[in-house]
């Protein structure tokens, strides 16, 4: 049986692999990088990943090329979660990994994509230069070959949405289900008016939510 | 505010845009150019509409920008003016009440004001009566405060994930 996984898992990574399509999300100049990327000179189609597709629904993997601004979050949250499994994110870039020269003292900036989705592959650079980002891609390729089909669920389960509590604990959100918001707390998930965020207003709240 | 301009007894020479409005009877007291000569003209925030209405027919076809100031004890919004007659730019400056910053909205005389006049809404809070849309457009819509203004502290406790 582990024989049949095994083989199975290679010819299945091995198509997924080379063939990685990019939704097209670029938010600054990260995005000129990417395009570059893209084009004739450093050809992003010799890995397999030159269709960029306009529509989340057609992607295996989102490329954060640039700043994320709360405004912005919740766009990126709710396509993120309109890929289909499974999905991969790239942060691309200062702002994406840390939310680089906006992190000390910025009111608009989110520090860092990983804070709202799981990600995958961090290329860093001011902007990353295109054969970094291939680099990356190529590294989420390897990433991509390790993985076996039995394997996926437990990732996905160990990247769901927490919340992080007033005592500094965090807490795996219950629901896939639950919407994310740019907040990183749930609005449906506890009283936002008493900004009381605690192990039991969590739960609670999920219960009378959701009935779990 | 009009007690401002009277208080201020400063005299500078009116240049070509401002010695027009004042022969057309508007009350306006002419500034000093910008470093590179750009005429800049102080209006009060209730001559505002008809000044900048008399502009539009008189040339000045776009207004490329509405920019507001926090200026310690008001706020000044500047508007940007083109001619493409007269190859030239003018700045109309509006002095404002701190406590309670509003001025006209001019989205009904260029459309190009519409989304401007948002955005100095929605970093410093000025409101621009008769807007048809005045709601934030850079930040959510459920922020607190306006991040531009010199007093403004960010302690919004919703944002305590995105701290380092």
């Amino acid at each position: 049986m582990k024989i049949i996984i095994t083989a199975v898992d290679f010819i299945y990574n091995w198509a997924r692999s080379n063939s990685v399509w990019p939704m097209t999300f670029a938010t600054s100049c990260c995005g000129i990088e990417m395009i570059s990327t893209s084009a004739a000179k450093y050809d992003i189609a010799r890995f397999g990943s030159e269709v960029f597709r306009a529509t989340p629904r057609q992607a295996d993997l989102v490329i954060t090329a640039g700043t994320l601004t709360h405004r912005m979050a919740p766009a990126l949250v709710k396509l993120y979660e309109q890929m289909p499994e499974p999905k991969y994110v790239i942060a691309m870039g200062a702002c994406a990994i840390t939310g680089g020269m906006f992190e000390n003292d910025s009111y608009s900036v989110v520090r860092g994509v990983d804070r709202l989705i799981p990600v995958d592959v961090y290329v860093p650079g001011c902007p990353p230069r295109p054969e970094a980002l291939l680099d990356g891609l190529i590294q989420l390729q390897k990433k991509i070959r390790t993985e076996t089909i039995l394997d996926r669920k437990k990732y996905l389960e160990s990247h769901r949405a927490k919340v992080k509590l007033s005592d500094d604990s965090e807490l795996a959100l219950p629901m896939d289900e639950m919407e994310i918001y740019h907040w990183g707390i749930q609005t449906e998930g506890y009283n936002l008016d008493e900004n009381v965020l605690t192990r039991e207003n969590v739960e609670d709240n999920c219960v009378r939510l959701f009935g779990k | 505010m009009s007690d401002y301009l009277e208080n201020n007894v400063q005299e500078i020479a009116a240049g070509k845009f401002a010695a027009i409005l004042q022969d057309n009877g508007f009350y306006i007291k002419p500034q000093n150019n910008t470093s590179d000569g750009i005429e800049v003209i102080e209006t009060s925030s209730d001559k505002l509409v008809g000044i900048i209405a008399f502009l539009k027919g008189y040339g000045f076809d776009t207004l490329f920008s509405v920019s507001g100031i926090d200026a310690g004890e008001n706020f000044v919004v500047a508007y940007h003016l083109y001619s493409s007659n007269f190859k030239s730019n003018l700045v109309l400056k509006v002095w404002l009440d701190k406590n309670n910053p509003e001025v006209d909205s001019l989205s009904s005389i260029y459309s190009a004001a519409n989304w401007h006049e948002r955005e100095t809404f929605d970093l410093l809070g000025i409101k621009f009566r008769n807007h048809p849309d005045l709601k934030r457009i850079l930040l959510p819509d459920d922020w607190v405060g306006h991040p531009l203004r010199k007093d403004y502290v960010m302690n919004d406790s919703r944002l305590v994930w995105n701290e380092r």
